[in-house]
């Protein structure tokens, strides 16, 4: 703020002014921003199309109410599967085809947009329509994509009655974008300030007396000395003894 | 916390520094100028020389005898840098950039003598050199004169008086050209000439071309200024004007020595090596050449730069520059005295591949190929072949094997460049000597273009290793006229195109084009194409193509990434769709030949880290215009968004590599102006999610644990960043960094580890593992550039290939500089050292066996002696 | 709602236009400055450029070294001299709006560090580029210094030698005094080490005092 005061005070030709033109709007920019994200955070919904066949034919399957991004809170509102569209998932099962999903955005002011994401159809069945969505979302809280994870991930062959493949039970969880690292400058600087200052002070640190210091020299030396007196005694009382006569 | 500093420091310069006589052993580095927009050619008793401006805005000095670079000058990079004017006289060169600096050069040696800028637009002014001045010319059609800025050539001062010179007939489409001292201007079917450096009333002269629709200055000898205006010559001789009619593209015009008549000579492409040169004296041919060349050219227009010519019967040297970016110098009298390949600096893909097996073994391999055959035939295959090795050890020359220096050696080092151009120049260079074997202009193609790179994409089919099938290479172009794709295919060791000079015509454009992962009976990979209506082509249509497979498509400028299933019958049927709304600047895959050796990291504590290795993950990265940088991995096959990254106001250029189960991207940060390197790991975790197989679709609910971590990179530009890479992967990783002031860094994976701790402890060091402390700073070490004293200007992208070799890799980085060399990152451990003491050996065994046999003959002699005591 | 919206493109419309404006209709400088020649050798002009952002903005040396990189926006920026043999220091130069120019060093870790350089620039090289490992030379101290080496020819020599020497009778004298002298500081201190340890104080005195009169029997009987 003290910025764009001095900048206006001086007031010199058209880069002063962009430049203040810039701080004006980015301030605007972060507080319209606020303002859409609160709004846009209420007003979300999600509707799910699936493709029971190998055509190009979608389906209703559902509707999301999405409330709070960040506490996954979400409500599903999803038709039953009818006799006949479960006849056709079993069929897909069975062929090991791809159960796919058309998944539409609904965001206030903003363009619809319309996502894409499958699982294998045997995986779904097994699962007796037990699923769960990742949504993921970028930094302004937009979606990105969205990925659909049945409760059984592999499928083993398991015989599923029509019974269980009645009704859908989902859940939604939020992703949002990890921010990426930065380098630690201020650690460092730190690191090389104690390390100064430790070297600083720790000059005259060696005020140990010489022995202290020196006793793993002194004492191997010793030892050899006495070894090598009472090795000599020895050896020289006998070549004295022959010396002498 | 320093002293562990200077133990990487000692690390790194033990790891990969090479010795001084180790230079030039294997590297090489070849110098190019770029496609010649002006040239002079000085040809004075002693000096011989010749002087270039390309449009790669690089000004230059040719030796005249033999095209060798003597000195040469890189102006700013882009269009700002462009070259819009250049001249040769009096012992200085001036080069005028689009940024409106002039400069004056000596050009004995390359050092500036004066420089300063122009305060006009321009667009709008046209240059001359005259006597000791500058004049800058700025044709003004508003108000109808043309006024002459002078300025003095030695200092750039500039004269205060304007010259004006009233011209009632310029309007808004006169176009105006200069031609050493003239100033030609094309109004309305007539040329209207002017010379606006002499003093006093300046002349008009005025000549009528009536169809003329363009003019161009056209290349002449010094004080016969001539214009081209459609197709009648303008040549001022003396202040007269002279006129002769040329059906030529392109001429020179020249004055004999004895008659003083103007002669013009034309060149003209008759087909791809062929060219000829034509003499005319006043619209007379009078010599006509042909020159055959030892290379390809474009066979649209040739450009004479410039001549000069001697004698009577005039014998005149010539520089050409053929639309293939290739730069010649001839003589009109039939000879062609050097070629530059001046289109190596537009290279836009590069392989490097195997070379033949030598005859010998490819007879050995004859043997046991025909498994058909009975026992008798087999044993005469085998003592013909054995024949024919005795021959080819004594040298005796045989018929039927041929001997040729293009072979396989022992370790896999010798191999083929195969570089693809811009301009549709296709060569092959032998990576130990940088020779050019072949080259190919594949005419009328242009590149892909994708965020805002070119490339053309290509497919090596077959290798060398299948010894009766000869090795294929598919290049992928797109046709100037139709935007079509249009496919080549040739063998690339001989450079014999399969389907003829024109290719395969696939009659529809394609959107994507990959190598398929299966092989034929003949050994051969297809191609997959898809074309814009979403159908799938294979080339060759029988190949086979595995199940399941799955493609995606990448939309760059919305950033929506498509994944499709190919099903049975080749129908695509779309499966994932994600949506970044921002547009996409670079996606980076792994290399497909890529072996990753541990499948864990081993810790201090001896417990595994398994790495997240995921043959399906891409790296996305997007730019928003609000300068922030966002990285997304995605699983192609089961659309996941594994994890995406943002930074915060970060500009361009971004660089990014992604290998084995890490990342590493560069990238400018704005905030704190500096170059930052981030890496990014991933791992599973201590247990393995799956040790025998991995399958996308078998989404467990974990995601990849990443370790992430960002360090300054203290330089100012970086062009380009590469990883090596080996045949079986146990080496470790160094990443290639090019720097914009014309080095290529080696930084070890070790530096760039985002798991280097903060406080390195005693029991980290265990093992012999080195463990390097974080510090935010990577060294740039002067040891670690790999490319010595030899910068390269201007580098826009780096390869690396595995060679037979576990130790090395092969790197060759292109721009308007080539450069080949090896790297060994965990140094040459598979081979003996270069300076491995054979002789010192060799003499200490001799010298221990000789001793051994003397001291058994002597205490044999002595025992004997004690004996007889 | 659609008032926002237009705020909205609004603003971004304002951000995209001023990323282009900032280029054209900002004041444009010139950068000056002189590299201090490395060497005798006037071929060190011509290989020698200051390169701003990797080539963007180029300065060429005049043959007395000086150089002038002209056409620069205000800014900040970071000049680099690029020689193949000489290293030299980058240097950061920053611009502002009124055209005073300030030099200081270039430090990417303490950013607001100033540590200012003198304007016009003076480049002066650190120093030649070392881009080799030197070779390992093979010496003889190597080889003589060698502690394996040491052990085996020293006691080598000693086997080898010292009988020839102990044949010869003078040596052999001579290296009987000079044990017998050593042979009275040892064996003091070990009769001192036993005497502390256990053992009468008596013993080693009537030890010493004999063994001076022996050695002088010896010395006497020697030279006698």
């Amino acid at each position: 703020m003290a910025e764009i005061k001095i900048q206006i005070s001086r007031f010199a030709g058209k880069i002063n002014m962009s430049s203040f033109i810039y701080q004006i709007e980015s301030l605007f920019g972060t507080l319209l921003l606020l303002f859409l994200v609160q709004t846009c955070q209420g007003a979300y919904e999600i509707k799910l199309l699936h493709y029971l066949d190998d055509s190009n034919f979608s389906t209703t399957r559902g509707v999301v109410e999405v409330h709070n991004v960040d506490s996954n809170d979400v409500t599903f509102r999803q038709h039953p599967l009818n006799p006949g569209d479960i006849k056709q998932l079993k069929a897909l099962a069975e062929k090991d085809a791809f159960y796919r999903m058309d998944i539409v955005i609904q965001q206030t002011n903003k363009k619809d947009i319309v996502l894409s994401t499958y699982a294998k159809a045997c995986s779904m069945v097994e699962s007796k329509l037990h699923d769960s969505f990742n949504v993921y979302l970028d930094h302004n809280n937009n979606v990105v994509g969205i990925s659909l994870l049945p409760y059984e991930n592999l499928c083993s062959g398991k015989h599923v009655t029509d019974a269980d493949l009645a009704a859908f039970r989902s859940k939604m969880y939020f992703y949002a974008p990890e921010n990426g690292p930065v380098p630690d400058t201020l650690s460092y600087i730190q690191k090389i300030e104690r390390e100064r200052e430790a070297r600083e002070k720790g000059g005259p640190k060696d005020n140990r007396s010489f022995l202290q210091k020196y006793w793993m020299y002194l004492v191997p030396l010793a030892i050899f000395l006495a070894v090598s007196g009472a090795a000599n005694p020895d050896a020289q009382s006998g070549g004295g003894g022959g010396g002498a006569r | 916390m320093l002293k562990y500093l200077l133990l990487a420091v000692l690390c790194i310069a033990q790891t990969h520094s090479l010795y001084e006589d180790q230079v030039g052993k294997f590297d090489w580095k070849q110098s190019y100028v770029g496609k010649l927009k002006f040239s002079h050619i000085d040809s004075r008793a002693n000096i011989k020389r010749i002087y270039v401006a390309s449009e790669d805005n690089a000004v230059a000095s040719l030796s005249l005898g033999s095209g060798t670079l003597l000195w040469r000058q890189v102006l700013e990079k882009g269009p700002q840098g462009a070259i819009v004017y250049f001249h040769y006289g009096a012992n200085s060169l001036v080069t005028v950039s689009f940024n409106g600096l002039i400069r004056v050069w000596n050009p004995n040696d390359g050092s500036l003598l004066a420089g300063w800028t122009l305060p006009l637009n321009i667009r709008h002014v046209k240059f001359m050199v005259d006597g000791g001045n500058f004049y800058a010319i700025e044709v003004s059609s508003a108000i109808k004169t043309v006024l002459v800025h002078t300025y003095k050539l030695a200092s750039g001062s500039l004269n205060d008086v304007v010259k004006k010179i009233p011209a009632t007939w310029l309007t808004e489409s006169t176009y105006c050209e200069t031609n050493q001292n003239v100033l030609a201007c094309l109004v309305q079917g007539s040329v209207k000439i002017l010379f606006p450096s002499s003093g006093g009333q300046t002349q008009i002269l005025e000549q009528s071309v009536p169809s003329a629709t363009f003019l161009t200055p056209v290349s002449s000898a010094i004080g016969l200024p001539s214009f081209k205006a459609g197709n009648v010559v303008i040549t001022v001789n003396n202040k007269n004007i002279e006129t002769s009619q040329i059906e030529c593209n392109s001429v020179h015009v020249d004055k004999t020595e004895d008659t003083n008549k103007v002669l013009a000579i034309c060149v003209r492409p008759l087909s791809k090596s062929n060219i000829e040169v034509d003499i005319f004296i006043s619209q007379q041919k009078i010599s006509s050449n042909n020159l055959q060349l030892k290379t390809q050219i474009a066979q649209s227009d040739i450009n004479v730069q410039s001549c000069f010519c001697k004698g009577s019967s005039p014998s005149c040297f010539c520089i050409l520059s053929s639309q293939d970016h290739t730069t010649l110098f001839i003589s009109t009298q039939g000879k062609v005295v050097w070629i530059r390949e001046e289109a190596l600096t537009s290279i836009i893909s590069a392989e490097f591949l195997d070379l033949p097996v030598s005859d010998v073994d490819a007879a050995i391999e004859k043997e046991f190929d025909n498994q058909e055959c009975g026992y008798f035939e087999m044993f005469t295959r085998r003592l013909m072949s054995q024949f024919y090795q005795i021959q080819t050890l004594l040298s005796i020359e045989s018929p039927a094997f041929k001997s040729s220096a293009l072979v396989r050696d022992k370790f896999g080092l010798h191999k083929l460049i195969l570089s693809v151009t811009s301009v549709g120049k296709v060569f092959a260079m032998d990576n130990l000597s940088g020779k050019i074997l072949w080259t190919l202009y594949l005419a009328n193609v242009t590149p892909y273009s994708v965020t805002g790179k070119q490339f053309a994409p290509v497919f090596v089919q077959r290798s060398t290793r299948y010894v009766p099938y000869p090795a294929q290479v598919s290049i992928l172009f797109k046709q100037s006229t139709s935007k079509e794709g249009v496919l080549f295919t040739l063998d690339p060791i001989t450079g014999q195109l399969i389907h003829g000079d024109q290719g395969q015509k696939l009659g529809y454009q394609v959107e994507l084009s990959t190598l398929l992962p299966g092989v034929n009976k003949n050994h051969l990979r297809g191609i997959l194409l898809l074309d814009s209506n979403n159908q799938i082509h294979l080339e060759p249509p029988s190949s086979p193509v595995p199940k399941p497979y799955f493609i995606y498509k990448v939309h760059p400028q919305f950033g929506v990434l498509t994944g499709y299933f190919v099903q049975e019958d080749l129908k695509l049927q779309k499966v994932w769709e994600l949506n970044f709304g921002q547009p996409v600047v670079h996606v980076a895959s792994k290399n497909p030949v890529e072996k990753v050796h541990s499948q864990g990291r081993v810790l201090y504590d001896r417990s595994v880290l398994y790495k997240y290795l995921n043959p399906n993950l891409i790296a996305v990265a997007t730019h928003t215009p609000d300068n922030v940088f966002s990285i997304h991995l995605v699983d192609v096959v089961s659309g996941n968004l594994v994890e995406s990254i943002i930074h915060k106001r970060t500009m361009g250029p971004f660089h990014m590599v992604h290998s084995e189960n890490w990342l590493v991207y560069v990238y400018f940060n704005e905030k704190t102006r500096r170059n930052e390197v981030s890496t990014v790991e991933m791992f599973e975790g201590k247990t393995q999610s799956n040790s025998t197989a991995f399958s996308s679709l078998s989404k467990s609910l974990f995601k990849p644990i990443l370790d992430k971590q960002s360090y300054i990179l203290p330089v100012s530009q970086v062009d380009a960043i590469k990883e090596t890479i080996t045949e079986k992967g146990i080496t470790s990783k160094h990443i290639l960094i090019a720097l914009g002031t014309g080095s290529i860094l080696e930084m070890p994976w070790m530096f760039l580890d985002p798991r280097r701790p903060a406080q390195v402890t005693p029991d980290m060091r265990e093992e012999g593992q080195v463990v390097l402390e974080y510090t935010p700073e990577l060294p740039i070490l002067s040891e670690a550039i790999i490319n010595y004293n030899q910068t390269l200007y201007g580098i826009k992208n780096i390869h690396t290939a595995p060679s037979g070799l576990e130790s090395t890799c092969f790197v060759f980085a292109h721009g308007l500089d080539l450069f080949y060399t090896r790297v060994a990152p965990s140094k040459t451990f598979d081979i003996l050292k270069e300076d491995f003491d054979y002789a010192l050996i060799c003499l200490v065994l001799g010298a221990l066996i000789v001793g051994t046999v003397v001291s058994k003959k002597l205490a044999s002699r002595k025992t004997l002696k004690q004996a007889w005591k | 709602m659609n008032y926002y919206l237009s705020l909205v493109t609004i603003v971004i419309s304002l951000h995209v236009v001023r990323s282009q404006e900032v280029d054209s209709t900002q004041e444009k400088h010139d950068i000056e400055g002189r590299v201090l020649a490395p060497t005798h050798d006037p071929s060190w002009i011509s290989s020698t450029q200051v390169y701003i952002r990797g080539g963007q903005f180029i300065g060429f040396l005049k043959d007395d070294g000086s150089f002038t990189i002209k056409n620069v926006p205000t800014g900040s920026y970071v000049l680099e001299v690029v020689n193949p043999d000489y290293q030299f220091d980058p240097i950061r130069v920053e611009i502002n709006s009124k055209g005073k120019f300030r030099a200081r060093k270039v430090d990417y870790i303490q950013l607001s560090k100033i540590t200012p350089l003198p304007y016009p620039l003076r480049l002066k090289t650190i120093g030649k580029i070392k881009y080799f490992q030197t070779r390992e030379q093979w010496r003889a101290t190597d080889l003589l210094f060698n502690p394996m080496v040491l052990m085996m020819v020293a006691p080598l020599f000693l086997i080898m030698i010292l009988p020839r020497l102990m044949n010869d009778p003078e040596t052999r004298k001579e290296m009987e005094q000079l044990q017998s002298m050593t042979k009275l500081d040892v064996p003091e201190m070990s009769e001192m080490l036993t005497s502390y340890f256990g053992g009468a104080p008596k013993k080693p005195k009537a030890a010493v005092k004999p063994k001076p009169s022996a050695s002088k029997l010896q010395a006497g009987s020697s030279s006698g």
